[in-house]
């Protein structure tokens, strides 16, 4: 069994992981992330006095440290009675459950644990799955439920759903395509179902769904990033695409950051906004361009809306 | 016949010469080194193998599914990193092969197919990094910058327990010796400030209670890290492995 | 003497009761599906490995030699729901669709076979999301009804590759074991497409191929004889190439050290051996260990390879681990022997 699989029923409001991310940059996802819950009638809880999850950098220096810090988080969780712990980040649901993979050995758990103690945290007991908010929001309410609170559907919008890379990979860590209500490893939907059920056009077969986004080396291998960056936007102009959907921080800060670059190096037509799937939910519940945030993205999907008459 | 392959190739000396305003300009003392593959070692294996992140190298059985997906190796077309062929020369310890690679090893980039698909379990993208550790603390690579971000990134997230992202940016620009513009800053830093996302410096956020937790982390990291470089220069061939 | 109760239908369990037949025992052979023949029947497999002999000239006559004799009650769209050990031999419970009968044998012979690996759960290959990636298993009806087409549009393929391996040897799908027959039946089907049809290119991506013993002239003449080339290197997905229309394989050529990705018509899928639902129902009505892969394990596998070591229960075939229809005939005859021994005792 996955270490991620759920063990028990699902808890009525699972623990909510923000991250360095939702907290600081971006703050776009979290606000709307929080308001499209609301509104599909879920709950998350929150962890409160949370730490950085060591993304993919700390595990190149100590393994145990990278083991240490996303375990502290699941205790916290567990300590909130809480067994389910959802994440809006890839790069923090994959550091979370590539701890939970770690310490299902005896000897991990028992050395990450004495550091825990140490540091003055509680122990962990391996027992917290950790999910994608993306599945979360599609396991608990479901394209249907989305249909249904939609009030101003995002017709005539063609999007590019893009996932990034750590979103399900690698499933011996994220249980995906092994446990029930987990999405395709290799060709994912769950963000294609939801945007569809807010109304727009939804490229499904659009190539560049799953590349990496290069932000891992967003600021040490500036070529490679900008090449990753343009191409997830190429793509979305070949595939006739008005805007890109993101799922994860990294991918947007990263494709966003390297705009000018982008631009420079590959023309100004591959260029499109880009933007949270949580930004263009809230749009199609009845948020203003304002209330979505459209306006803090550096690829400004908000002047395309207003453009469009979005109020 | 051509020499197609320049890296067995070993020029002594190359000199510019002009005799009697002919340029005979040339290199000497050229030789061809030998193709035989006469020496294995296993000291960088064991090495490897002997760290967690490098564990799963001994699964490896050279079928190609991780260069096949691999984003470095096949989106962005640099064919020369090859996660399958750095394991293997690896393996057999031909480590002068492998410093060949000792500017490339470091750009993995961590998304993760090759863990996703091998048949055989290998943490193939750990394994890499770990190859990189290696030739890093052999003295057979220098660090990189993928290196320099990490350990920037990990002094940072360790002082608070949450990551200043602004000190990283600037602290990482200053080790590479990179001006960013003052420009691109003051815009994107209005920009944030702005919109509130800014949190650097007396800003900062921090994990409530984290100065315990951060001190017992940051002597774990450098104890690894004293760890691993101890074992490293044990470990390495005299004469970067040759025979 | 109570019969002898042979599970399954397919080749293990056809020379079982043939031979219980022959040994003037009773067999009451007990099968799922309506017919008899198993997996070979149920895929219509076209020519067998290593003697490219049709699946109908071994199979045909072991089902004749069941059907024709007094000796062998068939029971078919039968299960079997629940067994229970007398002082001699078992009372086990056979369901069909609509009647529920208990039945005493004196020993029971399980001959419960495989299933194919499910080519879906490969998801980076997408089967069931292009048609012309096919399992091999589909390729053997094609072929054995010379009907070789892309099911996209009915066209014939120009350019055919196979993948080994699916489903085998890969700790991702959970299935660590080597299916034994993936190589040889790939290059077969190769071979026999080449023979109808030369004007169809044949590729094989291989890790390393397993033609064990005789069966390593096949893989000879194939290069020699039929021209079905190999790159040795597995593929990592395949995707629609440019335009939709072909099957694009991404791969690295594992000898050049070079990324490889060639247009092909149609895909092929050498989906490994599971173990059998029967198999699996089997160990949990016999109170039976399976090991780590989910197979039954014989006691001593090496001495004795047909005795599970509990009283009065047998093995035969594919239930034990993948196998090739020759052993799984062999494997029948020896569980028959050793069942009719032990019921006579």
């Amino acid at each position: 069994m996955s270490a991620s699989a759920p063990r028990g029923p699902p808890d009525a409001s699972p623990a909510y992981y923000p991250g360095c991310s939702l907290d600081g940059l971006g703050k776009a996802y979290e606000v709307t992330a929080q308001r499209v819950i609301e509104r599909l009638g879920l709950s998350l809880d929150r962890i409160v006095d949370y730490n950085c999850c060591g993304a993919t950098e700390v595990k190149n220096l100590s393994q145990d440290v990278s083991i240490a810090l996303p375990a502290r988080n699941l205790a916290l969780a567990r300590s909130m009675g809480r067994q389910q712990v959802v994440a809006a980040c890839n790069g923090c649901v994959y550091s979370l459950a590539r701890a939970n993979d770690a310490v299902t050995d005896p000897a991990t758990r028992g050395r990450i644990n004495a550091t825990l103690e140490k540091g003055g945290a509680p122990a962990y007991d391996g027992a917290a799955s950790v999910q994608h908010v993306l599945e979360y929001i599609h396991a608990r309410a479901g394209p249907e439920r989305v249909r249904a609170a939609v009030t101003r559907p995002l017709t005539g919008l063609t999007v590019a759903p893009y996932y990034g890379c750590l979103y399900t990979r690698p499933k011996r860590y994220t249980g995906v395509g092994k446990t029930p209500g987990t999405d395709d490893p290799e060709h994912p939907h769950f963000l294609d179902e939801l945007l569809e059920a807010c109304g727009a056009k939804v490229l499904t077969d659009y190539s560049a769904k799953t590349i990496c986004c290069g932000g891992g080396h967003a600021l040490s291998d500036l070529d490679v990033s900008v090449a990753f960056g343009a191409s997830i936007l190429n793509e979305a102009k070949r595939a006739g695409a008005d805007l890109v959907a993101t799922i994860c921080p990294l991918g947007q800060i990263n494709i966003e950051n390297h705009l000018d670059r982008i631009r420079a190096s590959y023309g100004d037509e591959v260029i499109r906004p880009v933007a949270y799937f949580t930004q263009l939910m809230s749009l199609a519940f009845g948020s203003s361009v304002r209330e979505a945030r459209l306006h803090d993205n550096f690829s400004r999907p908000d002047l395309f809306f207003r453009a469009r008459g979005f109020p | 016949m051509p020499i197609v392959e320049k890296s067995l190739v070993e020029v002594d000396r190359t000199e510019k010469l002009e005799i009697d305003g002919i340029d005979v300009s040339g290199e000497w003392n050229t030789f061809l080194r030998s193709r035989v593959q006469a020496h294995l070692d296993v000291r960088i294996s064991d090495w490897v193998k002997g760290q967690p992140q490098g564990e799963t190298i001994t699964r490896c059985w050279q079928c190609g599914t991780c260069t096949a997906g691999c984003c470095m190796h096949t989106d962005y077309g640099l064919t020369e990193f090859n996660p399958r062929y750095f394991i293997y020369l690896a393996q057999v310890g031909y480590e002068e092969e492998l410093r060949k690679y000792a500017t490339t090893v470091w750009r993995c980039v961590s998304c993760n197919k090759c863990v996703e698909r091998c048949p055989k379990g290998v943490k193939v993208e750990e394994v890499i990094h770990t190859i990189g550790t290696y030739l890093e603390m052999t003295g057979a690579a220098p660090e990189s910058p993928a290196d320099r971000f990490d350990r920037a990134y990990a002094s940072n997230l360790l002082e608070r327990g949450i990551l200043d992202e602004a000190a990283l940016f600037r602290t990482y620009e200053r080790l590479e010796g990179r001006k960013t513009p003052a420009r691109d800053l003051l815009r994107m830093g209005l920009a944030l400030l702005r919109s509130g996302r800014l949190h650097t410096g007396p800003l900062a956020h921090r994990t409530r209670g984290w100065k315990k937790m951060g001190r017992v982390l940051r002597e774990n990291l450098e104890a690894d890290e004293r760890a691993r470089r101890a074992l490293a220069v044990s470990a390495a061939p005299p004469n970067g492995g040759r025979p | 003497m109570n019969p002898i109760l042979v599970l399954g239908g397919g080749p293990a369990g056809l020379s079982a009761a043939a031979e219980l037949a022959s040994l003037g025992a009773d067999a009451l052979l007990v099968e799922r599906e309506a017919y008899l023949g198993g997996n070979p029947k149920r895929w219509h497999y076209s020519l067998l490995a290593p003697d490219l002999r049709p699946a109908e000239e071994i199979l045909g006559p072991l089902i004749g030699r069941v059907e024709g004799s007094p000796k062998v009650e068939r029971r078919l769209s039968t299960t079997l729901t629940n067994s229970e050990r007398l002082e001699k031999g078992f009372r086990v419970t056979l369901k069909t669709a609509d009647t529920v009968e208990n039945r005493e044998v004196s020993a029971v012979v399980l001959a419960t076979g495989f299933d194919h690996f499910d080519s879906r759960r490969k998801f980076e290959y997408g089967y069931g999301r292009y048609p012309d990636v096919i399992d091999f298993k589909e390729l053997e009806g094609m072929i054995h009804d010379d009907k070789v087409v892309r099911p996209s549009d009915g066209r014939a393929p120009k350019r055919i590759a196979w993948i080994l391996c699916v489903g085998s040897r890969d700790i991702q799908v959970g299935n660590p074991w080597c299916c034994r027959l993936g190589c040889v039946v790939s290059i077969k089907q190769a071979v026999e497409i080449r023979q109808k049809h030369p004007e169809i290119d044949a590729w094989i991506y291989y890790m390393d191929i397993r033609t064990y013993g005789l069966w390593e002239d096949l893989y000879w003449k194939s290069m020699q004889e039929y021209g079905i080339k190999y790159i040795r290197g597995r593929i990592g997905q395949v995707t629609l190439a440019e335009g939709g229309d072909r099957l694009l394989a991404t791969g690295e050529d594992t000898i050049l050290s070079r990324p490889t990705e060639v247009p092909f018509d149609m895909i092929v899928l050498a989906s490994g051996m599971e173990p059998g639902t029967g198999t699996k129902e089997a160990a949990s009505l016999f109170g039976l260990p399976v090991g780590p892969e989910g197979f039954l394990t014989p006691r001593l596998s090496d001495m004795n390879p047909v005795d599970s070591g509990s009283p009065g229960v047998y093995f035969a075939g594919a239930a034990t681990g993948p196998k090739a229809i020759p052993d799984a005939v062999t494997e029948g005859m020896g569980a028959a022997l050793r069942a009719f021994q032990y019921a006579r005792e």
